[in-house]
């Protein structure tokens, strides 16, 4: 069996423990570093500590958003969740842009937590109706940046879809396809996002004169 | 150069031009001579005609310039004769200059014709208001006493063509062209400003009805300038003399009359009975002169005469209102009329030989440059009162922005307000949602906790019931998405995990027309809640297999259904009887009806809302 190294980067002490004690629990992951502030979290991405790292992004010494995008640039194998009390979009979504795989709500139950990182690691991410929702106007929005909608003719579909506030088994019997596959489908919507935004990023940096 | 200054070059002008009709005979210095003694014939006119005797007993002397009467009221002929002395200039030509030979006629030197300006006859009345001059060669002339004869031909009251010079052809020339100019063409150029500066006018006051003082001048203006014309139309064929005549007399009396009136009306002295009558008199004269022909032209001094008072009236009012308001303006218009009214006392003495008839008459020549000038008077006002308006649109316009200004920044404050309370009921709703959610389920936390009646198992559900009913509250309530199904999607998304863990299969069922149910984000919320509850109590009590969640919507009305296979509950038992009580409570508010079933073998709550949906924005 393949054991997976989870790092936690959290501030707030109960949290970081209910998390440790979730994944030490488990018999394919192990802890394989905590960090308590973003400096210690940057430590952390900076020795390729883990395998996913679940970030906090309200840290008191700066911005998780930061270390997931750091992970996302060094360690393109390592997978990050971001950690949130309430799931609320624009986090969310600012996370996704950044490299995220997706989120964990912070009272999500133990079990709902294994398997959120074991889905993780065989290729898939969760999404949230409302998530979806807001992928699609997303992408639906022009064009800014040099390409036109990334989104291929099954990734809108599986969107929409989980908009409607069907789950991946749904998706998958209304499209015909494995759920795992939906999953690993929406693994690439997210990876699509982060690259699309940082080429959107390029984009303005270069209308604005900071790139040549 | 203001407009004052125009006017005073205006008036220096005018003076100046009274000068000509001193100037034109020449200054000193000049051998020229002008012949004083002469005796005159009168005779029936007839077609053939060669100078009488000189022993003939009809002759009779007279000064020049004076005139002779007219015995007739038609066609007469007048001989003179005069005599001039050769006595030192043996062998030079000579020229001869009559100021005033207006009705044509024959010279005669020493006997022989010398030369002819076509005269009055019975089918042509001649009337030439320029000077003549005739070329007096070598051969004709001898020395010591030399006789010239003019025969004339004339219909008019008094006859004569003042007192002719006789001196070299070069200075004689040059005396001739000075008057030509002066008479002739000066009229000739009268006429053209006169009637183009009346039609101007008065299509002014065609465009503006209401400036009735553009009429008159302009009129008055277009009347001088055909009485002009006669200045420079010197034979009329007989049968439209009296026509001409009368036309000449209608604009030389409308011309006076309307000038006249209007000076009234720049002096404030308006009467309209006034204004009638002298309007009626003016016409006296045309009519007369069609009525009487011939007979009148002999009295038209009388007709003249009456105009005196309105002139007089005019002038003394316009001088008074100089007076008083002492206004440039005023004192100009003053000032030119005295002037206009000395040219035309000029003009008619020089007529009635009481002043020499040799000079030219000046009121044609200064009538346009009145007219001119008061035309400036009234330019002068109308750019006064262009500014004014110019102005006043200005300041109107300014108070508009000012006003616009005000009424943006009233507007922006009422939407300010506007969205102060908006956001200030907002706020008051939500106070109210964590009252009525959060607020009482963790004051119902804390007294179990404190009676000691909760244990691990039972605080962590009143917490994670608290976290989810904020999460709903943001689901409903989070701005920009007022789409029911999301928000639905994202409670089975959260309660889904849940269900499984607790060995319960969740059948979840949407059947909307549309792709998004549009709702108000209070209603639902209530939606949210009740199904939340339901789908707890299920979980907590039901001890069920299967779940199952139907929305649809159909003809506009919203029905929500949670139904289980669980062992049911009686609806009036006291645990579950309060949390029933909730849930119809808040079914009750949004206005929807609650359907709660229960058996053995399973329950169903049924929520339905007729026309949940708000209209899309």
């Amino acid at each position: 069996m393949d054991i997976t190294r989870v790092a936690l980067i959290e501030d707030n002490p109960e949290f970081l423990r209910r998390f440790a004690d979730i994944v030490e629990a488990a018999q394919d992951l192990v802890l394989a570093g905590r960090a308590a502030s973003a400096a210690e979290g940057h430590a952390l991405a900076a020795r390729h500590a883990a395998d996913v790292y679940l970030v906090d992004l309200g840290l008191p010494d700066g911005d998780g958003i930061d270390i997931i995008a750091r992970i996302a640039a060094g360690q393109p194998e390592a997978d990050v969740m971001v950690i949130t009390v309430f799931g609320d979009d624009e986090h969310v979504l600012r996370s996704l842009e950044a490299g995220a795989a997706g989120y964990l709500l912070k009272d999500a139950l133990p079990t709902e937590i294994v398997a959120c990182i074991r889905e993780l690691r065989q290729g898939g991410a969760p999404l949230s109706p409302s998530i979806a929702r807001r992928l699609l106007r997303r992408f639906r929005a022009p064009p800014t940046a040099a390409s036109a909608s990334p989104l291929s003719a099954r990734e809108g579909e599986i969107l929409t879809l989980v908009a409607k506030g069907l789950s991946f088994a749904e998706v998958g019997k209304a499209l015909a396809i494995s759920p795992h596959t939906v999953t690993a489908h929406v693994r690439k919507i997210y990876r699509k996002l982060a690259v699309n935004s940082r080429s959107e990023a390029v984009f303005e940096a270069r209308q604005m004169g900071l790139l040549k | 150069m203001s407009a004052r200054g125009v006017l005073i070059a205006l008036l220096a002008v005018l003076m100046g031009l009274t000068l000509p009709a001193r100037a034109v005979d020449g200054g000193p210095g000049e051998v020229v001579v002008e012949l004083r003694d002469a005796r005159y014939l009168v005779e029936p006119w007839h077609e053939m005609s060669i100078p009488p005797r000189d022993d003939d007993p009809r002759w009779r002397p007279l000064t020049l310039p004076g005139q002779v009467d007219n015995p007739e009221q038609g066609l007469v002929r007048v001989w003179f004769r005069l005599n001039f002395r050769l006595d030192d200039r043996p062998g030079q030509s000579q020229a001869v200059l009559f100021p005033r030979l207006y009705s044509g006629g024959s010279l005669f030197l020493n006997g022989a014709l010398a030369g002819a300006v076509a005269g009055s006859s019975p089918t042509v009345q001649a009337n030439w208001l320029r000077p003549h001059e005739f070329f007096l060669p070598t051969q004709g002339l001898r020395p010591g006493e030399n006789t010239l004869h003019v025969g004339m031909s004339s219909r008019y009251a008094q006859i004569g063509f003042g007192a002719p010079f006789v001196g070299p052809p070069e200075a004689i020339r040059a005396r001739y062209e000075k008057r030509l100019f002066w008479e002739y063409n000066v009229a000739m150029i009268s006429v053209w400003l006169l009637t183009t500066g009346g039609l101007l006018l008065l299509t002014i006051w065609l465009l503006r009805r209401q400036d009735i003082l553009y009429g008159m001048l302009g009129l008055a203006a277009l009347m001088w300038g055909i009485r002009t014309i006669h200045h420079v139309w010197p034979l009329v064929p007989l049968e439209w003399w009296v026509p001409w005549r009368a036309v000449y007399y209608a604009g030389t009396g409308y011309g006076d009359i309307l000038l006249c009136l209007f000076v009234l009306r720049v002096a404030r002295w308006h009467r309209a009975w006034i204004e009638r009558a002298a309007l009626a008199y003016a016409a006296v004269g045309p009519l007369a002169m069609i009525l009487l022909g011939q007979a009148f032209l002999h009295r038209d001094a009388l007709w003249y005469a009456g105009a005196i008072p309105l002139n007089l009236l005019a002038v003394t009012m316009i001088v008074r209102a100089a007076w008083r308001i002492r206004s440039w303006d005023t004192v100009a218009l003053a000032a030119t009329l005295i002037f206009t009214g000395a040219a035309f006392a000029w003009d008619i003495a020089v007529k009635g030989g009481w002043i020499s008839f040799s000079n030219i008459y000046i009121s044609h020549v200064l009538t346009p440059l009145v007219i001119l000038g008061i035309c400036l008077v009234l330019l002068v006002h109308f750019v006064a009162a262009l500014g004014l308006a110019e102005r006043a649109n200005e300041r109107l316009e300014a108070r508009v922005r000012a006003r616009e200004a005000e009424l943006t920044a009233s507007h922006e404050a009422l939407r300010r307000l506007e969205s102060a309370q908006a956001a200030a009921a907002e706020r008051g709703r939500i106070v109210q949602d964590m009252h009525d959610g959060l607020g009482s389920q963790l004051l119902s936390a804390l007294a179990m906790v404190e009676r000691g009646a909760a244990g691990e198992r039972e605080i962590s559900q009143v917490l994670r019931e608290c976290i989810d009913d904020m999460r709903l509250a943001i689901d409903a309530l989070a701005p920009g998405d007022d789409d029911l199904l999301s928000a639905l999607g994202a409670l089975r998304f959260r309660m889904e995990p849940r269900l499984a863990a607790a060995g319960i299969t969740l059948d979840w069922r949407i059947a909307t027309a549309s792709d998004a149910i549009q709702i108000e984000p209070r209603e639902g919320l209530a939606l949210l809640r009740t199904l939340q509850e339901a789908i707890a109590n299920v979980l907590k009590h039901a001890g069920a297999s299967r779940l199952c969640v139907t929305v649809r919507e159909e003809g506009g009305a919203l029905e929500i259904a949670v139904a289980d296979n669980g062992r049911g509950f009686d609806p009036g038992a006291a645990g579950r009887g309060r949390g029933l009580a909730h849930m119809r409570q808040r079914a009750a508010a949004m206005g929807a009806v609650l359907d709660i079933r229960s058996s053995a073998t399973g329950s169903e709550i049924r929520l339905r809302k007729a026309h949940p949906a708000t209209p899309a924005q």
